[in-house]
């Protein structure tokens, strides 16, 4: 005979299946429902990444994304209306999400971008800062602002196949300043298939929630490269650089 | 010493090499040894290594540990592989 697991249905259930996780108990889901979440971003990385933060139960999601919504975007921004093409994308985005997250999910969509004031005040309220920035600029820039204010930060980014991750632990793990104290110069129409691109926001979206959470292990400082077509991952471990100025703020934070 | 270099698959593309991997004759030294690199890599070398040194947003990897500028005077021992890695950008 079949089983029917008991009320599925029942309001207040949503979360019971990712609490059968052994690292999310009810502590750890309070952790997530009253966590505030920056990220810059939300197309075909930062839009899958934001999406599982928002079914996940994450109580408030603050969203900055530039420019109106173009034909080309379609294949990979899942967050975004096809018949909203010449709208601006970070309001549309933040839309469907408030649809996904119900209403216990507070959701602010900016449709520009994030500048460094801004980030600097939202990084008082937030618990974390995700960078799923195409450039190198921006996610500095929250590097930055998520270590000075002391708070974690996850970088996520892919290029063709070649993804990347790296979690951020304020004045103790190496920074993104670290491992790229300036940005590369090589500048390209970054080629990108939706299944890359989300695979790799999906990790970032996984180690934020389980940062969140309160739960473990969370590779601190190190490199996260997945090349998607050689099927290869490498661990980098990212030292500290003594002249990091992102480092040297964080530090002064936690004094 | 014989030192393999393994490269990422958007920088061995950049550097022009049909392979993601190369074995070169060089000193032990690590800044040698990139030097050494950079010579086999020629021309399309110029862009990732102006001036003659690899450019400092490329990231130079032994054994799992990152080597930023400041901390490449070190020397290889054999057997070691020197990873470089161009940080990747799109989202
Ligand atoms: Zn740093």
């Amino acid at each position: 005979m079949l089983h029917v697991a008991p009320s599925p249905a029942v309001a207040g259930n949503r979360h019971r299946r990712q609490m059968l996780l052994p690292w999310l108990d009810a502590e750890g889901q309070r952790r997530i429902r009253e966590s505030t979440v920056l990220i810059s971003r939300v197309g075909g990385l930062g839009g899958p990444l934001a999406q599982s933060l928002a079914v996940a139960g994450v109580g408030r999601i603050v969203l900055f994304h530039e420019g109106a919504l173009l034909d080309e975007d379609l294949h990979r921004m899942v967050l975004m209306h096809p018949e909203r093409v010449g709208e601006p994308r970070g309001s549309q985005a933040a839309e469907t999400l408030r649809r996904l997250g119900g209403p216990h999910l507070e959701v602010h969509g900016f449709d520009h971008r994030i500048t460094e004031d801004e980030a600097t005040r939202w990084m008082r309220e937030a618990d974390i800062a995700v960078g799923a920035a195409p450039t190198y600029e921006e996610r500095l820039l929250l590097n930055d602002a998520a270590l000075a204010a002391g708070k974690p930060f996850v970088d996520a980014a892919m290029y063709d196949d070649e993804t990347h991750v790296l979690c951020v632990d304020a004045g103790k793990s190496g920074c993104l300043r670290c491992l790229v104290p300036e940005p590369p110069p090589w500048r390209a129409d970054f080629p990108v298939l939706a299944a890359v691109s989300a695979m790799v926001g999906n990790l970032a979206a996984s180690l934020a929630l389980r940062i969140l959470a309160g739960a473990g292990p969370i590779p601190w400082g190190e490199l996260v490269h997945f090349d998607a077509a050689r099927i290869e991952l490498t661990r980098v471990r990212v030292p500290r650089s003594a002249g990091c100025p992102a480092c040297a703020a964080a530090e002064r934070t936690s004094r | 010493m014989t030192v393999r270099f393994e490269l990422t698959t958007r920088l061995a593309e950049l550097a022009g090499l049909a392979e993601p991997s190369i074995e070169l004759d060089t000193p032990s030294s690590l800044p040698e040894a990139l030097r050494a690199l950079i010579t086999r890599i020629g021309d399309a070398a110029a862009p990732l290594a102006p001036g003659g040194s690899l450019h400092p947003s490329i990231l130079v990897v032994v054994d799992g540990l990152a080597h930023p500028p400041a901390h490449r005077d070190v020397t290889l021992r054999p057997g070691q592989t020197v990873r470089l890695m161009l940080p990747v950008a799109g989202g």
